[in-house]
C-alpha cells in the first residue's frame, strides 16, 4: 500500500502538481462563470418557467460542467497515459520491476483524486451558484443531486480514455473532445430511447427521470460498470507493449 | 561458454509480415555481443521481444534457464535496456528522471548518483533534460539502462546521433563494463566499424532471418592468404601447378585461397625450395566487407564462411 501511494506522489510530482491543481481550478471556475452567464441571461425565462429551483439550476450547471470536464479528462489523460507515449517512457517503465497493473492502477487511482478534487470544487460552486441566485433549497437533496453528478459524470472521463486508447496519440485523443461534445449538442435530435443507452449521455438524461429512484440507480450503476470496463480493457491494451 | 539467454525459434508477425523468423541466438554470459542487420532486419523487433515488450508469436526465450513469461519481474531486476532512442521527461533534470524510477520500483535513491557518474553526466544532474545535448540524452538512456547495476544491458542503437566523440566514450565505456565488470552486453548498431572494434560475438541478421551469428574473429578471417616472397615466379608457377587461383598483387605481392591444412603444405614446400618469405598473412576481411556481401541476396560468402541458408 505504501509502495502505492508512492508511486502517485511521484506520478503527480513527474507530471506538475501546480499545473494539475490550477486545471481542476480554472476548469471548476469556467464551469460557475458559464452557468452563472447563462442563468443571468436567461433568468427572465427561467422565473417565469417556474425553474428558479435547484434541480433546474444543478441541471444547468451539470450541462456546462459536461463541456470542462470533457476538456478536463483529455488534458488529464494527456499526462496519465498519451504523455508517456509521447516521450517513449513506457519502454523504460515496462521494462523495470513494476507490475504494469500496479502502475496503470496507480494512474487511474490519481486521475480518480483529481476527478474528485474536480467535484469538490465544482460542488463548491454549484452551492455559490444557488446562494447567488437567492434559491431556497435543502442541503441534503443538494449533496444528493451533487453525488448522483459524480457517479454518472464518470462517462466523460472515461469516454475520453477510450479516444486516447484508440487513437494512440494524446493531442489528437485531446481533439477528439469534440465527439464528446457533438454527442452532447445533438442529443435533442436522437430519440431518447436511443439516448438513453448511450452511457456518455447519463449526464444529461438523469435529470429527466430524477424522481424516479430506480431509474436514477441504473444509471449509476451503468455509469459506474463503463468505467470499470474501460479501465479493464485500458489494462489489457497492447498500447502499452509496442505491439 | 555459459549461457546468459537462449533465444530459441522465435519468430514475430505483424499482420501479414513475418519480421523475425525462426531466430535461435545463444549470448554468452560476459560477452559484448554485436546485433547487426540492415534497416527493418528485425533488429528492434528482436530487441522488443527479449525485453518482453512485445510477444513472441512462437518460440522461447530463456534467461539463465528461466523462461521470461513467467519471470518477467525478477528478470527486470537482472536486465537494463535502452531501445530505440533514449526516453526520458523532458520536463524533469536528469536527477529527478532517474530518481522517479527508484522511487516507483522501491529502490535506493543512492544509485542514482552512481549512474549519473558512471555515465559522466553527473555535472548536469540538476539540468532539465529538453536542454541536453544529443551525446547527454544517450548518456542519460545508459544511466536508465545501468540503474541497480543489471548483469546484462540489452542496447539498440546506443550511439545513435554521437560525434566521432561520443562513439569512442561509449565505445570505451562498453568495452570497459564488459571486460572489466563481467557484464554481458547486447547491442544493435549500425556501425560496423564499431562493433568491430569492441564485440566478441556478433549475430547478422537479414529479413528477420539469421544468417551468421558466432565468434567476430571467426568470421574476419578468411581462407585467402597474401604472400610476398623474394623468388615469385617460381612460386607462383608452383601453385598454378597444384590447382590454385593465384591473384598478383602490387609490390611482388600475390594472393591466393586456401584452407589452413593446404598452406601448411605449400609451407613446407617453399621451406623445401629455400624460397625467402618476406610476408605470409591471412586476410583479414572488414566487418563492413561481410556484411554488404551477406545482406545480397546471392552471395558467395554465405557458403565459405558457413552460413545458414
Amino acid at each position: 500500500m505504501s509502495s502505492f501511494i508512492n508511486i502517485g506522489k511521484v506520478e503527480f510530482q513527474k507530471i506538475g502538481s501546480f499545473k494539475l491543481i490550477l486545471l481542476i481550478i480554472i476548469s471548476a471556475l469556467i464551469t460557475f462563470g458559464l452557468s452563472l452567464s447563462f442563468i443571468l441571461y436567461k433568468k427572465e425565462y427561467l422565473l417565469s418557467e417556474g425553474l428558479m429551483e435547484i434541480q433546474s439550476i444543478i441541471s444547468i450547471s451539470a450541462y456546462f460542467a459536461t463541456f470542462t470536464l470533457a476538456i478536463f479528462s483529455a488534458i488529464n489523460w494527456y499526462y496519465l497515459i498519451s504523455f508517456e507515449n509521447k516521450n517513449g517512457t513506457w519502454s523504460i517503465l515496462l521494462t523495470k520491476p513494476i507490475s504494469k497493473f500496479k502502475l496503470l492502477m496507480t494512474k487511474h487511482t490519481l486521475h480518480l483524486v483529481m476527478y474528485i478534487a474536480f467535484n469538490i470544487l465544482y460542488t463548491t460552486a454549484s452551492f455559490i451558484l444557488l446562494i447567488i441566485m437567492n434559491i431556497e433549497f435543502n442541503i441534503s437533496e443538494f449533496l444528493k443531486l451533487q453525488f448522483i453528478f459524480f457517479l454518472v459524470a464518470i462517462t466523460i472521463p472515461y469516454s475520453q480514455l477510450l479516444f486516447h486508447l484508440m487513437v494512440k496519440n494524446g493531442l489528437l485523443a485531446f481533439s477528439l473532445t469534440i465527439i464528446i461534445l457533438f454527442f452532447f449538442l445533438i442529443k435533442d435530435i436522437i430519440p431518447d430511447i436511443f439516448a438513453m443507452f448511450i452511457p456518455l449521455l447519463n449526464v444529461d438524461n438523469v435529470w429527466i427521470d430524477i424522481k424516479n429512484t430506480r431509474i436514477i440507480t441504473l444509471y449509476c450503476i451503468e455509469s459506474i460498470l463503463y468505467g470499470v470496463i474501460i479501465f479493464l480493457i485500458s489494462i489489457k491494451n497492447n498500447y502499452y507493449t509496442y505491439e | 561458454m555459459e549461457a546468459i539467454i537462449t533465444l530459441s525459434n522465435v519468430s514475430k508477425s505483424f499482420q501479414l509480415q513475418q519480421v523475425v523468423k525462426n531466430l535461435s541466438l545463444t549470448i554468452p554470459k560476459g560477452s559484448l555481443y554485436g546485433f547487426l542487420g540492415p534497416n527493418g532486419a528485425g533488429k528492434t523487433t528482436t530487441m522488443r521481444i527479449l525485453v518482453g515488450l512485445i510477444e513472441a508469436d512462437e518460440g522461447e526465450i530463456l534467461f539463465k534457464g528461466k523462461n521470461i513469461k513467467k519471470w518477467r519481474k525478477s528478470l527486470f531486476n537482472h536486465v537494463g535496456c535502452f531501445i530505440d532512442s533514449p526516453s526520458y521527461y523532458p520536463n524533469l533534470t536528469a536527477y529527478e528522471n532517474l530518481a522517479y524510477i527508484q522511487k516507483i520500483t522501491d529502490k535506493p535513491l543512492a544509485e542514482v548518483d552512481r549512474v549519473l557518474n558512471v555515465t559522466g553526466i553527473y555535472y548536469a544532474k540538476d539540468k532539465k533534460v529538453k536542454n541536453f545535448s544529443m551525446g547527454m540524452k544517450q548518456r542519460l538512456g545508459l544511466a536508465f539502462a545501468m540503474l541497480n547495476d543489471p548483469d546484462i544491458l540489452i542496447l539498440d542503437e546506443p550511439t545513435n546521433g554521437l560525434d566521432p566523440e561520443g562513439i569512442h566514450e561509449i565505445r570505451n565505456f562498453l568495452i570497459n563494463l564488459c571486460k572489466n565488470e563481467g557484464k554481458t552486453i547486447f547491442v544493435s548498431s549500425h556501425n560496423l566499424a564499431e562493433i568491430e572494434m569492441m564485440a566478441d560475438y556478433i549475430a547478422l541478421i537479414n529479413q528477420g532471418k539469421l544468417i551468421y551469428d558466432g565468434k567476430l574473429e571467426d568470421v574476419l578471417i578468411s581462407e585467402e592468404y597474401i604472400v610476398k616472397v623474394k623468388q615469385s615466379e617460381e612460386v607462383i608457377q608452383m601453385l598454378t601447378n597444384s590447382g590454385l587461383d593465384v591473384t598478383r598483387l602490387k609490390d611482388n605481392k600475390f594472393s591466393f585461397k586456401a584452407d589452413q591444412y593446404k598452406m601448411a603444405v605449400i609451407n613446407k614446400k617453399m621451406a623445401e625450395k629455400n624460397i625467402d618469405v618476406y610476408e605470409l598473412t591471412p586476410r583479414k576481411r572488414t566487418l563492413e566487407e561481410i556484411f554488404l556481401n551477406l545482406t545480397k541476396t546471392d552471395n558467395p560468402l554465405k557458403k565459405e564462411v558457413g552460413l545458414y541458408e
